[in-house]
């Protein structure tokens, strides 16, 4: 049974970056207000691999306005479980993401690249056992969700 | 090997993958076989400045492999894997003059590109996505300090680009774009050029009609909107009981 709803999480108000999300029902064309991201964030990426129901967010998070030159970006990736309803954090991904910097992404397991223009390098990491990052088997083992399922790993430049 | 010049998150989609990010300086796409292909960017910090023409493969080894350069250099343009696996890239800045309506098919089983047919519309910043058919939509953006409000489609059976039937509800840069699952587009946020936006549009690929679907919460912009897969496991277990 699809479920169909649409995330809407983080970006700009005109004002100042959003931590908020929604939930967009288009059967009925309405919006909700969803959980609250871990920090505000916009330019960011979101991805939901295939097979895979939770929202994996990463990027950008600046604090105000429409510079860049200005904002602060912070490293933390975190994960929208649907289950939950609930944002989850992930562990950190690369430093050179927190400067600011590029990322992409493959799979099966979620690689992401961060490219630091600056230092012309690219340091790359694997979050690994992502497709784990779901709920229990049983219904009342959904507070059995375990984050540890997560985990970052360094490829070497 | 120079890799640097890549900036900020880029616009990943993918038939079997679900992503939407801004779109931004450097853009990526996934490929059917798990890689992301990135393209162009900008060699310096300032938004849309110095684009290069530079393309890699991001393996799935978490190693980057050079692809041949694109036809020109571009920054915050558009970058879709189509259903035979070759990658349209179109507009974007590319260089001095500004923003271009060029677009070019690059194949990755030969590491060659091509021109295609040009957009009808120079934009950067817009947003794109492979629609269920195979065509790619493109939608608003930027045109030399002008928001757009228009759509167009591109044809991978007739090479080019035509504008599409109806227009947005409102001219969007910053917007977001999701595949719904009956197929569907649909298109919320961004700036008109003047203020945030809240508005939802769907679009109808059957018919290109744009319907405006009711409201966010909160104006937003440069934020991500991503289609859920399913209901949660339990509860898709309760619903077979």
């Amino acid at each position: 049974m699809p479920d169909g709803r649409v995330l809407f999480a983080g970006g700009f108000d005109g004002e100042r970056s959003l931590a908020s999300s929604e939930l967009y029902d288009p059967a009925i064309t309405l919006s909700s207000p969803g959980p609250p991201l871990s920090a505000p964030r916009r330019h960011h990426t979101a991805m939901r691999p295939a097979g895979v129901d939770n929202v994996f967010i990463f990027g950008d998070a600046p604090e105000r306005g429409f510079s860049r030159a200005h904002t602060r970006r912070t490293a933390g990736a975190e994960l929208f479980v649907p289950a939950l309803n609930e944002f989850v954090p992930a562990r950190e991904i690369a430093a050179a993401d927190a400067n600011g910097k590029t990322t992409a992404h493959t799979e099966p397991h979620v690689t992401i690249a961060a490219l630091d223009a600056e230092k012309q390098s690219a340091r790359r990491q694997i979050l690994s056992a992502y497709p784990e990052y779901q709920c229990g088997s049983r219904r009342s083992k959904i507070g059995a969700y375990t984050p540890r399922a997560v985990e970052l790993k360094l490829i070497p430049s | 090997m120079r890799l640097g010049p890549f900036l900020f998150a880029a616009l990943l989609t993918g038939a079997a993958t679900h992503v939407s990010a801004a779109p931004s300086a450097t853009c990526s796409t996934r490929l059917a076989d798990g890689r992301s292909f990135l393209t162009g960017g900008t060699t310096s910090a300032a938004p849309n400045a110095n684009p290069i023409a530079i393309a890699h493969f991001f393996e799935n080894d978490g190693s980057l492999k050079p692809a041949a350069p694109m036809l020109a250099a571009r920054a915050a343009h558009v970058c879709i894997a189509l259903q035979d696996s070759s990658i349209l890239v179109a507009g974007g800045v590319s260089g001095p003059g500004g923003p271009t309506n060029s677009a070019e098919i690059y194949d990755p089983k030969t590491d060659n590109g091509g021109p295609t047919g040009a957009m009808l519309t120079a934009r950067t910043s817009a947003a794109a996505i492979l629609l269920k058919d195979g065509r790619v939509l493109v939608s608003g953006g930027d045109y030399s300090g002008q928001i757009a409000n228009t759509l167009e489609i591109y044809d991978p059976a007739e090479n080019r680009f035509r504008v599409a039937r109806d227009v947005l509800s409102s001219a969007r840069a910053g917007h977001a774009i999701a595949l719904l699952n009956d197929g569907r587009i649909l298109i919320a946020g961004g700036t008109d050029g003047g203020r945030v936006l809240n508005t939802i549009d769907i679009f109808d690929p059957a018919t290109e009609a744009i319907r405006p679907a009711g409201f966010m919460t909160s104006p937003r912009s440069d934020f991500t909107a991503t289609t859920l897969a399913g209901w949660p496991r339990s509860l898709r277990r309760w619903f077979r009981r």
